[in-house]
Formats: structure tokens, sequence, C-alpha cells
């Protein structure tokens, strides 16, 4: 018997004579080892509705402006496509630059990163540098509608999980008087899961797409360990979108490959 | 063109970067910061003068005077070219990344004030454009932003008139950082690098004419309010 469930997708398929063959949907690449997801193809709802933009806004005290971009809410038919399980960490990174000569980010002492950085969200990348990464790994930069897709799958739902902020399921700022603590490794909330199965889309570090609401600009999604707001840290937020050349703090990113 | 604040008795071990300018001249056609590589000057009592200029466009020197608990940065710019500006501008970049118990890149303890009331920026209208992370608005006594090519060209503008001063209240509530100009242009905010600017104007400039303004940042153990009222002081 095989059961199914949304953390474990499963292709199935059925050979003449013989019992089910079980292939999981989580595939090594070329150069990058990294644990990929299937997104089905189909439609999703992308964005805000105006209504949920008002409730928002009020809930927050943000003018309703603030989430301009995100609205009208609106279905998007996707093919299928793979997408990285979490985003791309230092210990990855290295492996390209080693390989094919490729900048090292600013944070990591003598050109690698240290033991401790490994598993951290690779940052101070910039897209270019992004998008140099994803080429070396057979791979791309998500679009913006892919990645929505990947975090909050076809139901419009506000976060990966649910509906309601879990604190405990992304890296971000608690606020208070302390300030934040910087990045987290990719697996250390669990509780984060999209309905996919895909980790770590919220919070940490925000993730720069291929596509781009103007000139020299990119859609950066997600929010970071620096995002306060919860607002912020809704699948459908595209305020941190911004110029396409920055190498900061509390950008990376992630990859995504045809299904 | 940049240089840091640092050693400031309200933000011990806090540095500020101050890229001043990060854009000068005819707000139609501005100079960006890389194109001039200033010379840097120690002057009197702490003092810090930048000289920049592109040969047949223009030329400035800025004064930097820090003070207790600020910086007042003195301007003088120059048109050098043949046609006559009609609005000189300095782009004046006050980045507070690199200070956690300022850096707000939320806008959730980022301040102005219009219609003689205080309001966070979250509380404004904004406008979603090319680029989503920035923002710009129109100040008191100055044109407003769609009638300033520089401004308009960022094609986020909300309508709105706000004084011209822009503040990032620290975590604790208890001190603030600001940038006010005078006369000011226009204020953006970039949500990127939580960095506030409050634009220096220097009105109509025809060919060989020089205008002074003055752009200020505090660094102060302060309410908002009390910060104003002595900011109107000592701006008066």
């Amino acid at each position: 018997m095989i059961t199914y469930t949304r953390r474990d997708w499963l292709a199935v398929s059925a050979l003449a004579g013989a019992s089910l063959i079980v292939l999981p949907l989580q595939a090594t690449d070329r150069n990058d080892d990294s644990e990929t997801i299937h997104i089905p193809g189909g439609p999703f709802l992308m964005g805000t509705t105006e209504k949920q933009a008002q409730v928002l806004a009020r809930q927050f005290g943000h003018h309703v402006s603030w989430l301009g971009g995100e609205v009208p809410q609106r279905e998007i038919d996707l093919p299928a496509f793979v997408i990285d399980k979490y985003p791309v960490t230092n210990r990855r990174y290295a492996a390209f630059v080693k390989a094919a000569g490729a900048r090292a980010p600013f944070d990591w002492p003598n050109g690698e990163p240290t033991a401790s950085q490994l598993d951290l969200p690779v940052r101070y990348v910039d897209r270019a540098g992004a998008r140099a990464f994803a080429k070396w790994a057979g791979k791309r930069l998500p679009t913006s509608a892919e990645w929505e897709k990947s975090a909050r799958g076809t139901d419009g739902r506000l976060y990966p999980w649910g509906n309601e902020f879990d604190p405990a399921a992304c890296q971000h700022d608690p606020g208070g008087t302390s300030p934040p603590t910087g990045p987290a490794p990719v697996n250390a909330h669990p509780r984060g899961e999209s309905p996919y199965g895909v980790m770590d889309m919220i919070g940490n570090i925000a993730e720069y797409c291929d596509d781009q609401p103007g000139a020299s600009a990119a859609y950066i999604r997600g929010g970071c360990w620096l995002t306060a707001s919860s607002l912020n840290l809704r699948c459908a937020a595209l305020g941190f979108s911004g110029a396409e050349n920055n190498a900061l703090d509390y950008l990376g990113f992630r990859c995504v490959k045809a299904a | 063109m940049a240089c840091t604040a640092s050693e400031i008795s309200a933000f011990p071990g806090g540095t500020f970067t101050l890229a001043y300018p990060e854009s000068i001249g005819d707000a139609d056609d501005p100079v960006w910061f890389g194109s001039i590589k200033p010379v840097w000057e120690a002057g009197a009592d702490g003092q810090w003068i930048s000289r920049g200029a592109q040969p047949a466009r223009l030329a400035y020197e800025i004064t930097m005077t820090p003070g207790a608990d600020c910086v007042t940065s003195q301007f003088r710019l120059t048109n050098q070219g043949q046609t006559t500006w009609k609005q000189g501008m300095a782009f004046n970049c006050f980045q507070c990344a690199r200070e956690s118990s300022i850096r707000d890149n939320d806008c959730l303890r980022t301040w102005v004030r219009t219609g003689g009331e205080f309001k966070r920026l979250v509380d404004l209208p904004r406008v979603f454009g090319p680029r989503p992370a920035i923002q710009l608005y129109s100040v008191e006594g100055a044109p407003p932003g769609k009638d300033i090519p520089f401004v308009a060209g960022f094609k986020a503008t909300p309508e709105l008139v706000i004084e011209p001063w822009m503040a990032i209240v620290s975590r604790d509530g208890r001190k603030l950082v600001a940038t006010v100009s005078k006369p000011g242009l226009f204020l953006f905010q970039n949500r990127e690098y939580s960095c506030i600017h409050c634009g220096t104007g220097f009105g109509e400039l025809r060919p060989g004419e020089t205008a002074v303004a003055e752009n200020r940042v505090y660094f102060v153990e302060a309410t908002l309010e009390t910060w104003h009222q002595r900011m109107k002081a000592d701006l008066a």
C-alpha cells in the first residue's frame, strides 16, 4: 500500500505485469547535488484580492497602497517545473566558485565559507551571480509566478503553512529592542514547509527571481531575517523587489528547471 | 564620494555612511557619483571638505562640519555648463544599514510629518513603481515631485506633500537619526539599504552661477517631538 502525503510527493508508474514502482520526485542535478521538488502543472491563485488587501492593511496598520503590486488576485496557469527544496547554501555556492572560478561572496573569509557558514543561505550575490550559478547547475532562476506557486500552492493561502503567521516557521525579525540575529541554516524551520514540501521560502533570505517589475530591477520574494512585519512575510508580498545588482546581506536565491 | 560617521555618543560603536552627494547638478540631467572622483581635504575643527567637478558641466564643494550630535554639510554648487538649469539639486544618501538599532527595512520606525501630524511611512500612500523598494516624496516649499525630472523619472511619488525631513527612530524608541535640508527639494527612502535622503535644492542656476544650500544629519537621544522642535529652531 502506498500512502501519499503532501510532504512526500511521489511519482507512481505501473509496469506491465509488475507491482507499482515508486519514484520519489526528489532528484539530484548535474553540477549541484541539491534536493528538488516537483511542482505539478496547472493553475494557482497569484496575488491578493482587493478585499483581502483592505483587511490586511487595517490589520497591520499600513496604507492599503503598500500592497499595490500584488492586487488584484488572478489565476495563473503554469506548466510543471522542478524547484530547489532549499535556497542555495554557501556549501553549494562554494562548489560553483571552485569549479567555475566565480567570485566568492563578501562574507567568506579567505574566499571560502567557514564550517558554520556552510548550511546558511549564500548572500552577497547579485542577480547576475545567481544566474551564473543557475546556468552552471543546469537550471535557471524562478519567475515570480513560479516562486509564488511553490510557496503557497493553489489555494491562495497567505503563508506556506496556512493563513495564520507562525513565528517559529521562519527566520525573521521578532521585534523588540534586540536586533535580529542574522540568517539561519536553510533547514532550521521545518514548520515553514510549503504545500509541496518546499522549505525556507519565507524569511531567512529574500530571493531573486528571473523577471522584473522594471528596468534593471528584479522581483525579490519572501522577506528575510530583517523583516519585522509579517505583512511582508506573506507569499504574495512584493515590496522588497528592487535593483538587480545589489549584493546585500539579506539577498539570496534558489533555482528551478523544466519538469 | 562616501564617508562614514562614527564615534557618535548616542550610538556607541555605530557607523553610518554618508554618500554625499550620490548625485548632483541639474535635476534634469544630474551627475552620478561614479562619474566624479572628489578630493577630500581635512579642515579646521574636524571639518572635511570635499571638492568635485566635471569640466564644462559643474563643480561643487561640500564642507562637512561635525557637531556634538549632528553633521552639517554646506554645499556650493556651480553651473559650469552653457545652459540654465531650472533646478539644481544634490541627492544625499544617509545609509543606516550598519547600525542594527536603527536599520528599518520595513519602514515601521521611519517617520515624516505631513498635515501637521507625525506619520510613519507605512501610514502614507505608496506608488508601486518599476523598483518597488524605493519611494520619493514631494516636500513643502519645493516644486511637486512630478515637476522635478530627477524625481519624476523614478515613477514612485505619491500625491502628498510633507516637511523636508525624514527620521528613523531606534528600536527602543529612545533615540533617532534624521536628515533635513534647507532648502529641501524632495525626500527619498530605499528599503534595500534602509537609507533616507533629503534632496537639497539650489533653485535656478544660470551658466557660471553658484548657489549654496545646507543639509544636516542628526544622531540624537530624544523623542521625535522634542527633536522636531529643536530642528525647527536650529534651521530657523
